[in-house]
């Protein structure tokens, strides 16, 4: 794995370096805003560390995966999930 | 990691189930060898996580140790179900050591769910582990020594902290004197940090706390004002403060959902993580063969837990007939001597760990309490006054606890609430089942028994 | 220490005991009913089941408790005074056959039901795999699907009930157990930790414990535990509208609105008590993936276990026992769906010894003794 390269969220270009994880890599790219609720609220990452699955998003496709304990790659896409919108991909 | 080691040196086949892709748990991250750039915390600090880890290193090859793997489910009959990869196993293991340490425990108020407020632990593991800056411009805000540490790594690593507030002085501590020699090295490492954010200008608040957080889509400002010693907002002292990050921290939560499913006595104590496993100096529940080691087993620090790891390692290693107290006693007397010099350090931690009941009242009717379910205080209160009081009459009622964290980020805070409404906090904690981590029916359908005896 | 007295003592406040004590409480107004439950409000079998009514059973008793039940579902909020409703949702029931055998009996049970006006009717397997796609179509060879069918909550149930039986005056009363029940003159006295009970009359609807209490008066009934196991899925993207039963994997399937999947999976086993047990998901996951191979990659976020009631004849018990002012009613797992015409007939039996509706006589306690017992074939259980 090269040690940076490029991930999208939302369709944006975002640096991220091997060996991060993507809530950190988005967070230093300035998101916050990883999903938005059932009842529209905006969430973000908020434990860090696994247990509040907050930060929850759909990466390549695949809905509910926590970006704070899911390391960066290559070509990754991340998608806010909106309520249950975007659980689709199941 | 101490219990593994002690477990291999007394030849016991030793397997390590960790959800982490490194060992190290929370105190001891590691980041990915591939991250440049370094830690902020201090020297001594560092020494030891080097120091442990190296000591685990040496022992991995000789044990069955499972990264990235997870729990989901113990059961009463010794079973532990984990899951790795895309599929499950079930394993029998003669002793089973839990040591899932604690998690962080927050103080709910409004907005307090915008994208930006954030666990001031989590927001360390970011620097710590991932070698970034958890936000550009941030306000620390919690009780006890954690939210001067993370505010001062963070201004170390180059961020900027507009302000620290802390519901109880540091120098709370000073009323354990005794205690305090006996840490004093952790002491010294606590004074470099409070200079750090002393020589830094940074403003520190002493007795105020958030009581609302702004921003539309995510936190832009934070009020905070200031409460007296029962928690109670002193009205007038309402301060508005620009931030991106709140890094917030009440106190922790031992994570016990596992040890309690194995049907362990379990016991409550909010100082030091609410729902405890009961236990004895060598860590045995209730259960033969279970044992609990670590923060999970009590809040006590880093330092005791390394200590409790071996000996309840060195304990779980003997045959359930054979432990013999006087000889593990005598065999253990320097390790057990070392945990209890720094338990007594940790009295003078606990003092600024404190929480006043009425603190709970900064949790007004509109803020969201289970965050997976949004369901609002009011709820909860409203279900109190009917009558529901225990933790599972609350959840069948208002679904506080049925969403995907499993009540960990929200059931302190009911409980707290309960207590404030009705002058009595639930005895029982909510009934503990599967799935400690959700796992997919296909990984189920895959699974491995465990070994026939 | 000198005894409260009532007219009705009922003992357990499930959906069977609000039920009854809300009928009899407005057949006649002034009537002192005490309803006591030895738990705390929705924690026995009411609060753990699958949420779900049908009208789709092939015997006629079936068919008309759960009849007149699903009207009373459909006007609860106005009934019962409550705004808020019951999260009455009636999206149908679509009960599965994997064999030539169980369409059979499909078809026969359908042809009983038109007897009685219900609107079901039968599906080709395309016709049921075109409805829930997530299907798998190993092995499926047709169903029937009843449009009326549904869930309510049932916590909502419960709670309309219960505030509606206070409005009318009944004492309700959780965390009381009863230890023992003795003859005292014309009625009864139950002993309760805080002091003795006496009633006229009594009311067993404590379901699989009933046996415990009538062994006190010398009586017994073949009332066995019934344990059930569930699944609670994360919230996943909308893709069962109706409930599915599927007479082979003994599986309903249950979306809720906040998007998990509930399964209930039926294992025959012992048992009495509410705990997940270690063997339950390795045993459900392969069945659950046969018949919905779509929830394949779905994470299961909870188990719970919940106890009903078994008979031997697989049918509910309603009425008075060889003990004159005795009563049960027992609901053998369907008691959430019958609760109000149970409610009904029992009001009317126990405050006017109406003996009329014909489900007293072929659901009578006193039957296990002429030895004459009919299956319900539409049975969901393994």
């Amino acid at each position: 794995m090269p040690s940076e390269f490029q991930i999208t969220f939302e369709g944006r270009s975002i640096a991220a370096r091997e060996g991060q994880s993507v809530a950190a890599a988005l967070i230093a790219a300035g998101e916050r805003c990883l999903r938005i609720d059932e009842a529209g609220n905006p969430k973000g990452a908020v434990c860090g560390i696994g247990f509040c699955w907050e930060c929850r998003c759909s990466i390549d496709g695949v809905p509910d995966i926590r970006a704070c304990m899911t390391p960066v790659r290559p070509g990754m896409i991340v998608r806010r999930q909106r309520g249950l919108d975007g659980c689709n991909d199941r | 990691m101490a219990a593994a080691i002690e477990g291999v040196r007394r030849g016991c086949r030793v397997t390590v189930i960790d959800e982490g892709p490194r060992p190290g748990g929370q105190i001891y991250r590691q980041a990915h060898p591939a991250l440049p750039g370094e830690e902020f915390a201090e020297p001594a600090e560092l020494d030891r996580k080097h120091r442990l880890l190296s000591a685990f290193q040496a022992v991995v090859e000789r044990i069955d140790y499972r990264a990235e793997a997870t729990v989901y489910a113990v059961f009463p009959n010794g079973e532990i179900h984990l899951a790795q990869g895309d599929r499950t196993e079930v394993l029998r293991p003669d002793a089973m050591i839990v040591a899932t340490g604690v998690r962080e425990q927050a103080i709910p108020f409004p907005g307090w769910t915008l994208p930006g407020v954030m666990f001031a632990g989590g927001a360390q593991s970011l620097l710590k582990a991932q070698r970034v800056l958890p936000g550009r411009n941030a306000v620390v805000a919690g009780c006890g020594p954690l939210p001067l540490v993370v505010a001062a790594q963070m201004l170390r690593a180059g961020g900027r902290v507009a302000a620290v507030a802390s519901l109880r002085s540091l120098r709370t501590m000073l009323r354990h004197p005794r205690s305090l020699w006996r840490g004093r090295s952790i002491l010294l490492e606590g004074l470099r940090y409070e200079r750090t954010v002393r020589r830094a200008g940074v403003p520190e608040l002493m007795g105020y706390v958030p009581v609302r957080a702004i921003g539309g889509e995510r936190l832009e400002a934070v009020a905070l004002a200031r409460v007296d010693r029962e928690g109670r907002v002193v009205p007038g002292t309402e301060r508005r403060i620009a931030c991106d990050l709140l890094a917030i921290n009440y106190g922790f939560v031992a994570n016990s959902e596992l040890v309690a499913m194995s049907g362990a006595e379990m016991r409550r104590d909010p100082l030091i993580g609410g729902w405890l496993p009961v236990t004895d100096d060598y860590g045995r529940t209730s259960v033969p063969g279970v044992f609990a080691a670590g923060d999970g087993a009590g809040l006590r620090g880093a330092l005791v837990a390394e200590c409790d790891g071996t000996i309840v390692g060195a304990a779980a290693s003997l045959s359930p007939t054979a432990v013999d107290g006087a000889a593990l006693r005598a065999e253990l007397a320097e390790t057990i001597a070392r945990r209890a010099r720094h338990l007594d350090f940790q009295q003078a931690v606990r003092a600024t760990l404190r929480l006043p009941i009425g603190i709970w009242r900064l949790v007004t009717d509109d803020t969201i309490v289970c965050r997976c379910e949004n369901v609002h205080s009011s709820e909860i209160r409203e279900a109190l006054e009917s009558g529901h009081r225990s933790l599972n009459a609350l959840k069948r009622n208002v679904r506080s606890g049925m969403g995907w964290c499993g009540g960990r980020t929200c059931l302190h805070a009911i409980a707290s609430l309960a207590e404030l409404a009705t002058g009595e906090a639930p005895s029982e904690m909510m009934t503990p089942r599967p799935m400690v981590r959700p796992v997919p029916f296909a990984a189920i359908a895959r699974q491995k028994k465990a070994a026939a005896e | 220490m000198t005894a409260e007295k009532f007219d009705v003592l009922i003992i357990g406040a499930g959906a069977y005991g609000l039920s009854c004590a809300w009928w009899m409480a407005k057949r006649r107004s002034g009537v002192r009913i005490l309803v006591v439950d030895e738990g705390e409000f929705a924690s026995g079998a009411s609060g753990r089941n699958g949420a779900g009514f049908r009208m789709q059973w092939g015997l006629d008793l079936n068919i008309r408790l759960c009849q007149e039940s699903t009207s009373f579902f459909e006007t609860a909020a106005e009934q019962l005074d409550y705004p808020r409703g019951i999260e009455l949702k009636q999206d149908g029931y679509l009960v599965l056959a994997h064999s030539e055998k169980a369409l059979t009996t499909l078809k026969g049970s359908l042809e009983v039901q038109h007897r009685y006006g219900v609107p079901s009717e039968l599906l080709s397997a395309d016709d049921c795999i075109k409805m829930v796609p997530a299907l798998g179509r190993n092995r499926l060879v047709g169903g029937t699907y009843c449009g009326k069918d549904g869930t309510i909550s049932p916590f909502l149930l419960l709670d309309s009930l219960l505030k509606a039986c206070r409005r009318e005056k009944v004492d309700v009363r959780y965390g009381t157990r009863v230890e023992r029940l003795e003859r005292n003159g014309g009625g009864f006295r139950a002993s309760v930790s805080n002091g003795p009970i006496e009633a006229d009359k009594i009311l067993l609807c404590t379901d699989w414990a009933v046996p415990e209490l009538l062994a006190s008066l010398g009586l017994s009934l073949p009332v066995k535990s019934l344990p059930k196991e569930a699944i609670v899925t994360v919230p996943c993207a909308p893709r069962v509208k109706p409930i599915l039963i599927s007479l082979e994997h003994h599986i309903s399937v249950n979306q809720v609105n906040r998007g998990s999947i509930v399964f209930v999976v039926s294992r025959a086993r012992d048992g009495k008590e509410i705990a997940s047990t270690p063997d339950f998901l390795a045993f459900a996951a392969p069945k659950i993936i046969d018949f919905l191979p779509g929830v394949a990659d779905v994470p299961v976020l909870r188990t719970w276990g919940g106890v009903s009631s078994l008979t031997p004849d697989m049918q509910p018990i309603l009425g008075e026992t060889e003990i004159e002012g005795l009563y049960v009613a027992v609901s053998s797992f369907r008691g959430l769906m019958t609760s109000p015409a149970v409610g009904r007939i029992m009001s009317a039996l126990i405050l006017e010894n109406d003996t009329n509706d014909p489900v007293l006589t072929k659901l009578s306690p006193r039957r296990f003794q002429t030895g004459e017992l009919i299956v319900e074939p539409l049975l969901n259980q393994e």
